[in-house]
């Protein structure tokens, strides 16, 4: 489902259009700001509808 | 206490689980809305007027009250931008759509406290947990009583056999609802529902409080692998970062809704999903020879016919909308049903085709208000497809009985009215 790079830095979930932006990170869930989407936890999930990290693809 | 699926040539139904029955008892039109949908889509992203309105019908939703400008929206982009960003647009048009009868739920609410409500049940619905305990303990157990009914014969209306108390079961089972109980349950929060009476309101009110009160404190003390233990025991995050156990009446309304909505919705999309499938031979063996297009499949059925075209938010700062401009106060129609069409999206858009490359649709929503339950939906409509296609072989319309027809509120709660077929007897 991954696209392998996103060049805006940012991935969009697939099921309820959350946008993962790798310069803001997830800082509610533990993920700091600047951290890749290839560096997230593969058990990372949608923090909107917790899709998979696998339901995510680059925007 | 005894489990299982419920049986409609045995129970008494009433008006649930006939799409046409169901939206007239609560009083919306039911005719297709697509001719008008599309044709606004066509005409542009945005219009000024409530949907009602500018599709020439009835109004629907209750909104007298309502003193501002009203609009409808049509196309992708724009109704992505309303459900997208909820610092302009928000759900406090529930207050007076849902509050009333659902009481003080996930719909009604946004921004942090919205957040901690949903926190709540999010991991019971997450994608794992569909695929594991939902599964694993009732909806492969639902989906082989049903089937094992259904092959005691050749043919079968799989509305009522299959769709209809499928999704009921599986999530009346998972909350540890006593099956005897799960259709009066049912039954009693279409009365609620249904803007009825203050008298029939009241009685619903009176079913669902009986059965859920003895059940929560039941589980208090006794606490079973259900979704009431989890919901009993759960800690709920306070404003102020503390945590405490919910009240009673918030668990009762927390399962109010996603009973409503998970029973309401899945059945109807089942339904469509099959009916799509029988209507397209050649796409129903493409998918019984490639299961891996059972997602595919899914996500083109609830693309193309939503069981909901129609949500609503409240603009909270004056903003603009593909040169629209609206202000704080005004209400917005999300017609997704259109968006879901959006030509600039998909090719042949008004067409079924399960061979899509996999893309985001509106069915479920989007945003912090995206369908909480979805992944639990589609998981329910994969096992119950999968069965279907392996257990029911050489399916087919029944010619001798009504051909299914889309039938449902004309804005909300589609389904076919019925999915009469047959089939080889193995």
């Amino acid at each position: 489902m991954n696209s392998a790079s996103s060049e805006a830095g940012q991935w969009a979930c697939l099921y309820c259009g959350y946008v993962y932006d790798e310069a803001a990170g997830d800082p509610d869930n533990g993920v700091p700001p600047g951290t890749a989407f290839a560096d997230l936890p593969e058990d990372w999930c949608c923090p909107s509808c917790s899709a998979e990290k696998g339901d995510f693809e680059a925007v | 206490m005894e489990h299982g699926t419920v049986d409609f040539s045995k129970d008494d139904r009433g008006v649930l689980f006939n799409a046409d029955e169901e939206a007239k008892s609560a009083g919306w039109a039911t005719h297709d809305p697509y001719p008008h949908l599309i044709r606004l889509l066509e005409e542009g992203p945005v219009h000024k007027g409530c949907i009602e309105d500018l599709m020439g019908m009835p109004r629907q939703f209750p909104l007298a009250w309502h003193t501002g400008d009203q609009f409808t929206v049509t196309s992708f982009d724009a109704v992505n931008t309303v459900f997208m960003s909820a610092d302009t647009f928000n759900s406090k048009v529930y207050d007076h759509l849902s509050l009333p009868t659902l009481g003080d739920t996930l719909l009604n609410n946004d921004g942090e406290r919205h957040r901690r409500m949903r926190n709540v049940a999010k991991p019971w619905f997450k994608p794992s947990f569909a695929d594991g305990w939902w599964t694993e303990n009732w909806t492969k157990q639902a989906v082989a009583e049903l089937f094992d009914r259904i092959t005691e014969k050749d043919h079968a209306d799989l509305n009522l056999e299959l769709c209809a108390p499928l999704p009921m079961s599986v999530v009346s089972m998972g909350f540890g609802l006593p099956m005897d109980q799960a259709l009066e349950f049912r039954k009693a929060i279409h009365e609620v529902m249904s803007h009825k009476s203050q008298e029939a309101m009241a009685a619903g009110m009176a079913t669902i409080n009986r059965i859920f009160i003895g059940l929560m404190e039941a589980r208090r003390t006794d606490p079973q692998d259900d979704l009431i233990s989890r919901f009993v025991h759960a800690d709920f995050e306070c404003e102020d970062g503390s945590t405490r156990k919910l009240e009673n009446d918030e668990i009762l309304r927390y399962c109010l809704l996603i009973i409503h909505a998970g029973g309401g919705t899945t059945w109807r999309q089942l339904g469509t999903t099959i009916k799509l499938l029988l209507d397209h031979p050649e796409q129903m063996e493409a998918l019984r020879a490639d299961r891996s297009l059972l997602r595919a499949t899914i996500q083109e059925s609830t693309r193309l016919l939503p069981t909901d075209p129609v949500f609503l938010r409240t603009v909270i700062k004056d903003t603009e909308v593909q040169g629209m401009p609206m202000k704080a106060g005004d209400i917005v129609f999300v017609a997704l049903g259109a968006a879901n069409r959006d030509r600039t999206q998909w090719d042949d858009a008004d067409s079924f085709n399960i061979h899509r490359p996999l893309r985001r649709n509106f069915a479920f929503g989007a945003g912090a208000h995206a369908c909480l339950g979805q992944h639990l939906s589609r998981v329910e409509m994969e096992v119950a497809l999968n069965a279907i296609l392996d257990r029911l072989p050489g399916l087919r319309w029944d010619s001798e009985k009504p051909a299914s027809r889309m039938s449902g509120g004309t804005l909300v709660g589609r389904g076919p009215d019925a999915l009469h077929v047959r089939f080889d007897r193995a």
